[in-house]
């Protein structure tokens, strides 16, 4: 029941990273894909691993995560910035930034 | 397999790594950005330490250094050997004049020379961890320094197309380290290590095996921007700073390579099949081809080196074709070959990046048309471009000849001559992109008073990279002694 729980969680999680990661050109979106996709792998790993090799597991996840999830929001301070520059070039491009 | 744990085997490998770290510290800490002393002072360091680190390893041999307890028994720790020494002296060697042409590069600009600190010098303890490290853990954890350090780095101007740069670099540097992040969970799962070097070799490889090193080469490969993975680097390499590129080129993209090639070297009897290795042929040839053609098409100096870059990447990938193929000598002899590549590339690859932001400067333009008349008037920049050129078309005696000549040597050896011939066709190809650089500044220009002339410093970094590129294919017996100093079984 519980590696049910997992696989169905882990693959949610891929399945939403893919899904974000296609159907979005916005480069932070995109950042927030590649966490996703981090954690859903992760997360399906869990399901497959022998008790054993799980700390191993837990320590490349405890690193993993946190430096993904900085990533993201390297890249969301990048497009931010890429947006003030545009308002600052054009002030009636903000548009962008619902994409 | 040499372990040991002692406080005085860690004692120099930790310090090289973290070194960098407190002298951006003490940058951070300081109101003024580093001067002429503070600097002299921590290459200097750095070069003790990492002198210090090579004679050790002449002296007692290559051992690995686990951390105590659950983590050393997933092989998290340092690996100190022929090749990951090399790679620490290269580090030293293109870090320290990096350092110099910044300095000189920066020094009408106090805030950005302030800035950069934050970043180059975290670079290099993270690129010290990558050459050290004996695990994808620590691996991993040096890539992102890296990274972030090198998003930094691009994006450093805060213009536009920089930043638009840096975001396509950070795209391909989450792509890239899932893949390997990845590949790292499938080896413990399977194979119960992080280690880079797995260390049960004696059971048939399994579906764990492969997997992990599937997603491990193709996160490493798209890092490493092997064709057709290829796009993020031009534009990155392109728009930051001449000596910051130099840096991010010469260095940064070895790392991925570097940590490939050990994976490959270490475990190639459990995974690697001539198939495999023949695929990544097909994209290192096609880097090689494409790279040539799109770096003499460019209209911007800058760009044309970044292409080259992509075209010269493509020569190290054509390692694992020849030693997934080859006898144990010919596959020592691709291996020779491969490295000297990396090793000639880096120090060319640099020359040419200071060198073209010395010749943008002087004209105040990118364009390769605004070079007429610089052979009279930046004759120096020239000269280093030049020699630099000289190692990446591969011409005797320099460094990149001798390595392409053994990597010729090895794919005749291997009866695959196809190899050859795309090693001779980009040769000719870079030779195109060189002179087309050459033939504009012999035009007639623009009179003296239209160039504009910065430091003498400024050529010396490039100037010595440069000699040393060249020299190299003189003194190649160095290196190649240092990268037969291994770990003991």
């Amino acid at each position: 029941m519980l590696e049910l729980m997992f696989t169905l969680v882990g693959g949610l999680l891929l399945m939403a990273g893919i899904w974000l990661f296609l159907s979005r050109r916005d480069f932070a979106l995109r950042a927030l894909a590649f966490l996703l996709l981090t954690l859903g792998g992760f997360v399906l790993l869990l399901v497959f691993v022998p008790s054993d090799h799980l700390s191993g597991l837990i320590l490349l996840a405890a690193l993993g995560l946190p430096v993904s999830l900085a990533l993201a929001v390297l890249a969301r301070f990048l497009q931010r910035r890429l947006w003030q520059l545009s308002d600052e070039v054009d002030p009636d491009a903000g548009e962008g930034r619902h994409d | 397999m040499r372990v040991r744990g002692g406080m005085t085997d860690w004692l120099l490998p930790l310090l090289l790594i973290v070194q960098p770290l407190l002298w951006a510290v003490w940058a951070l800490s300081r109101r003024k950005p580093l001067g002429g002393p503070g600097l002299a002072v921590g290459v200097g360091v750095n070069g003790a330490l990492t002198l210090g680190i090579a004679l050790n390893l002449l002296a007692e041999g290559g051992r690995v250094l686990l951390l105590p307890g659950l983590a050393g028994d997933l092989g998290i720790g340092l690996r100190l050997d022929g090749v990951g020494a090399l790679f620490v002296i290269l580090t030293w060697l293109i870090a320290s004049c990096c350092v110099m042409q910044v300095h000189w590069y920066f020094r009408d600009q106090p805030l950005l020379r302030k800035r950069v600190w934050h970043l180059v010098l975290p670079l290099w303890s993270g690129m010290n961890l990558i050459w050290l490290a004996n695990d994808f853990l620590l691996i991993y954890l040096g890539m992102e320094v890296v990274a972030f350090c090198v998003v930094g780095l691009i994006a450093l101007n805060g213009q536009a197309q920089p930043l638009r740069s840096a975001m396509r670099y950070l795209q391909a540097v989450l792509l890239g380290t899932l893949a390997l992040l990845l590949g790292a969970g499938v080896l413990v799962v399977g194979h119960g290590t992080l280690a880079v070097t797995v260390a049960d070799q004696s059971h048939e490889p399994g579906p764990y095996l492969a997997v992990a090193s599937a997603l491990i080469t193709a996160g490493l490969t798209y890092r490493a921007a092997l064709f057709p993975l290829h796009t993020w680097l031009p534009p990155a390499h392109g728009s930051s700073y001449a000596p910051l590129s130099a840096l991010l080129s010469a260095l940064v993209t070895k790392a991925s390579f570097y940590i490939l090639a050990r994976y490959w070297l270490a475990n190639e009897t459990l995974f690697a099949s001539e198939l495999l290795g023949g695929m990544v042929g097909v994209m290192a040839s096609a880097a090689i081809l494409w790279g040539g053609w799109m770096a003499w098409r460019q209209v911007k100096l800058k760009m044309l080196v970044a292409y080259s870059s992509v075209n010269q990447v493509g020569y190290f990938f054509l390692m694992f074709p020849l030693i997934a193929a080859a006898t144990p000598e010919v596959a020592e002899t691709a291996r020779n070959g491969a490295m000297l590549q990396v090793i000639s590339h880096a120090l060319a690859k640099a020359a040419l990046f200071m060198a073209a932001g010395n010749l943008v400067m002087g004209i105040a333009s990118e364009r390769i048309d605004g070079l007429a008349g610089v052979s009279r008037f930046l004759p120096i920049s020239l000269l280093s471009f030049g020699l630099a050129g000289v190692s990446i078309m591969g011409l005797p005696p320099s460094g990149g000849f001798l390595a392409k000549w053994t990597l010729l040597q090895a794919s005749l050896g291997t009866g695959q001559w196809w190899w050859a011939l795309v090693i001779v066709t980009g040769g000719f190809l870079s030779a195109a992109y060189i002179f087309r650089v050459y033939r504009q500044t012999y035009l007639e220009g623009p009179g003296e008073h239209d160039f504009h002339y910065g430091s003498l410093w400024l050529e010396v970094a490039p100037m010595l990279l440069a000699f040393l590129a060249v020299g190299l294919g003189l003194v190649a017996g160095m290196p190649l002694a240092l990268l037969d100093v291994e770990v003991a079984p």
